[in-house]
């Protein structure tokens, strides 16, 4: 899990990007190049939990009962939003 | 590029928190799922789509839903895969909001069997919706600002052009300024002259009024007055030369006896005269009657002070008329007395004058003129000896 200086727990994520995959085999015929990377003004908090699974896989080995649950979330930067109130904070408007 | 081989998939895009895999349709549902219950895959699926904002009352307003995917067995080879998910929001210059995250599966080859997965993506615009609303609605109290942003840009572009621009009509005020000053000084000088035509003819007749207070002191002690310019002329005479001066001093006091009787007479005129005036208007207030005494005064009071300032002009112009006599008097005095002299030494008048200014007494000089005359050459030759 990794977090930028003033992450606000209580307001929910702009953007939010997860997933999770269970397989009862999984094997990776050579190393896999995976990147996330994120840009703009933002605050972001990612949670990477494995089972069974290390977080850089070997090829040609083979992960049984192996599972993964990725989630980011990205938030504006305190900066861009950081004066609005409690009472200025958006509400749902939707009925 | 990406490429894929499965056996069954589904995915679902839309708004809203998506819905279970047991409700689906039979062409869609997979293995033996029970209906309510679900999968594990489903019921973990159900916590995780329910996490984060929604638990906190606020949906999000774009959402990729990929809630399940079981597959049996898939190869997937992947090359370079990119998923970008961005936020951008600008308003004018005021505002540039971008966020964002990317994915990038650069080269990946894998099998797997019996697998279930599942994949969201959420973006709530709120925030974003909440700032370009306070943006639009501080400008919407302040449209001045969209004036000044709108024509920023412009002023940028123009900037140059417009100092050039600028740089002209400076140097346009710049002229008129100078021109207009000039005017105004024009007008400024115009005005002094005026001024100084006016105080000028105010002098002039202060003046005039000086001058008629001064004849009419002049009335008054005229004698005196004359017999002082009288004095200085005959100061002024004697510094002339000391011989000429005894004469001088002489032809003064005559003169001062002289001028001091013309302004007693003259007193003593203006006095016969006031004496006269007031006894005639005393003459024509008794014969107009005791209502015009009144008039007949000021008549004779006229009378006096119009006698008195022609007394006293007449008595400066002869004083003047004296002084001047006198110097030329004196010159003549001293031109006589020197050729005398001249005469007794049997001596030229310049050989005298040379005598004179070199200490030569002419009784030890031996003339060598016409006659055995003293000449200058003679009187030169003796101071030198």
């Amino acid at each position: 899990m990794s977090s930028q200086p003033g992450h606000d727990a209580r307001r929910p994520p702009d953007i939010e990007i997860g997933g999770r995959a269970r397989a009862r085999s999984l094997r990776f015929e050579e190393k896999p190049q995976a990147k996330v990377d994120f840009h703009g003004d933002y605050e972001a908090e990612t949670v990477d939990e494995r089972e069974r699974l290390p977080e850089h896989v070997e090829p040609e080995v083979t992960y049984r009962d192996a599972s993964v649950r990725w989630h980011t979330s990205v938030r504006l930067d305190r900066r861009l939003r950081g004066d609005l109130s409690e009472d200025e904070r958006p509400r749902p408007s939707r009925d | 590029m990406a490429r894929t081989t499965t056996k069954s998939s589904q995915r679902r895009a839309g708004s809203g928190s998506g819905r279970s895999a047991s409700k689906k349709t039979e062409k869609y549902r997979f293995a033996q799922n029970v209906d309510g219950q679900g999968t594990v895959a489903e019921r973990e699926y159900q916590r995780y789509a329910t996490e984060g904002g929604d638990a906190m009352g606020e949906e999000p307003d774009v959402v990729l839903d990929v809630p399940v995917v079981k597959v049996d067995s898939i190869h997937l080879e992947v090359d370079n895969l990119r998923a970008r998910v961005s936020l951008q929001a600008k308003v004018l210059d005021l505002v540039n909001l971008n966020v964002g995250v990317g994915v990038q599966l650069g080269k990946v080859r894998l099998d797997i069997k019996g697998v279930e997965a599942q994949a969201l993506v959420k973006v709530r615009l709120d925030h974003v919706a909440a700032i370009i609303d306070r943006v639009l609605t501080t400008l919407d109290r302040n449209p001045e600002l969209v004036k000044s942003l709108g024509q920023a840009v412009e002023d940028v572009g123009a900037g140059a052009g417009e100092t050039l621009g600028g740089v002209g009509e400076a140097a346009e005020d710049v002229g008129e300024g100078a021109g207009q000053a000039v005017g105004e000084i024009g007008e400024g000088a115009g005005e002094a002259v005026g001024d100084v035509g006016e105080g000028a003819g105010q002098a002039v007749g202060d003046v005039g009024e000086g001058a008629g207070q001064a004849a009419g002191q002049l009335a008054g002690d005229a004698g005196g007055a004359v017999q002082g310019l009288t004095e200085g002329a005959g100061d002024a005479v004697g510094g002339a030369t000391q011989e000429a001066g005894e004469a001088a001093g002489g032809l003064t006091e005559g003169a001062g006896d002289a001028v001091g009787g013309l302004a007693q007479g003259a007193g003593d005129a203006a006095g016969g005269l006031t004496e006269g005036a007031g006894d005639a208007a005393g003459g024509l207030a008794q014969g107009a009657g005791d209502a015009a005494d009144a008039r007949a005064g000021a008549l004779a009071k006229a009378a006096t002070k119009t006698m008195a300032k022609e007394i006293g002009s007449a008595a400066s112009d002869e004083a003047k008329e004296l002084g001047l006599a006198a110097t030329r008097g004196a010159k003549r005095l001293g031109e006589r007395r020197r050729h005398r002299r001249a005469e007794q030494h049997h001596a030229t008048e310049a050989a005298m004058a040379a005598a004179g200014d070199l200490g030569v007494d002419l009784d030890e000089v031996e003339g060598t003129g016409a006659d055995g005359r003293i000449t200058v050459k003679d009187v030169r030759q003796a101071s030198a000896d």
